[in-house]
């Protein structure tokens, strides 16, 4: 029962990540998210556009940092932690 | 409409210059011919003035700034409502249904939420969650309109709470600088923010202040009067 509850509200972590980073790029076709589970941790890999990338990292990880402490107090709602990896 | 009009000057510079006051124009705007180059003659024998000819679209270009800025309210309009949904998606992905009613005005969006529910996550330490999300808004609304848009989030008039806060946290360290007759330090503070604090020391006539880079922030000091002369 706890396990299925966490499973759901990592899912909507996922589309959390996927809602804003959709918005903020130009080619919203070629977002891909996976999740690497952990024990307390979950790790997920954002892929985008080779020409959105910037639009996401933005001035001096700016906007990552932003997209970061959104995930971190989503995470922290259940209890876990939450790492966004952006891959090139 | 184009008015041709002439205008003099000691160099083609000068009469520019002239032409651009008379006109009320930037030198960008400002479109001539040259009619007669200046010369300076030999010993101020045979020196001639410098003439320009100008083209005056000035009429012409007002109209274009006045229906670019009407195109714009437009877009705004519909802006907003795509905002508000942004907004309650990244909300309900924390908290169920909330209801939230946003204010336009100009290129600034005021996103209200209310809700009895704890939301002291939403506004994170020292208000860093709302700064995120603002700016997080704040990119994504500018890049749907094409032009630069504030969005500013009020939660449970966490604003108005703040700068309460705010203003008792400058009375008082006014009052300690005048007791201890010592300059003290505000932790550093936004642009937004130190407006407030100004507007506030400078009704005290017995202190002054000054204000010192910190990082991205500013820190300002506030020293008493007498201390300074």
């Amino acid at each position: 029962m706890y396990n299925l509850k966490k499973g759901l509200f990592m899912e909507n972590i996922s589309d959390l990540i996927k809602l804003i980073v959709s918005s903020l790029v130009d080619n919203p076709d070629e977002i891909h998210i996976t999740e690497v589970k952990g024990d307390s941790t979950t790790v997920y890999e954002l892929k985008v556009a080779k020409d959105d990338l910037g639009k996401i990292i933005g001035k001096q990880g700016k906007t990552a940092k932003a997209i970061r402490t959104l995930l971190g107090a989503a995470a922290a709602k259940d209890k876990r932690r939450a790492v966004l990896e952006i891959i090139e | 409409m184009s008015i041709e009009r002439e205008f003099e000057g000691e160099t083609v510079t000068d009469a520019a210059i002239e032409a651009c006051k008379e006109l009320k124009i930037s030198r960008d705007e400002l479109e001539f011919d040259v009619v007669q180059e200046e010369s300076s003659g030999v010993l101020g024998i045979g020196s001639r003035k410098a003439i320009i000819r100008i083209l005056n679209k000035v009429e012409k270009q007002e109209n274009e700034t006045d229906s670019s800025i009407n195109s714009l309210d437009d877009n705004l309009d519909i802006d907003v409502q795509s905002i508000e949904k942004i907004f309650k998606e990244i909300v309900n992905h924390f908290i169920g249904d909330t209801n939230i009613n946003s204010e336009l005005s100009g290129k600034n969006i005021l996103l209200n939420l209310n809700s009895e529910k704890d939301l002291g996550f939403l506004i994170g330490r020292k208000g860093e969650m709302i700064k995120n999300l603002e700016f997080l808004l704040s990119k994504i609304s500018s890049k749907q309109v094409g032009k630069s848009i504030y969005v500013s989030i009020n939660i449970n008039s966490y604003r108005e709470k703040r700068m309460e806060k705010l203003k008792e946290k400058v009375l008082e360290t006014i009052n300690k600088v005048i007791a201890i007759n010592r300059p003290l330090s505000l932790n550093p503070m936004n642009s937004f923010e130190r407006r407030e604090a100004y507007l506030i020391i400078e009704q005290n006539t017995e202190v002054i202040y000054k204000t010192k880079e910190y990082g991205k922030l500013k820190k300002i000091t506030i020293f008493p009067k007498d201390l300074q002369t």
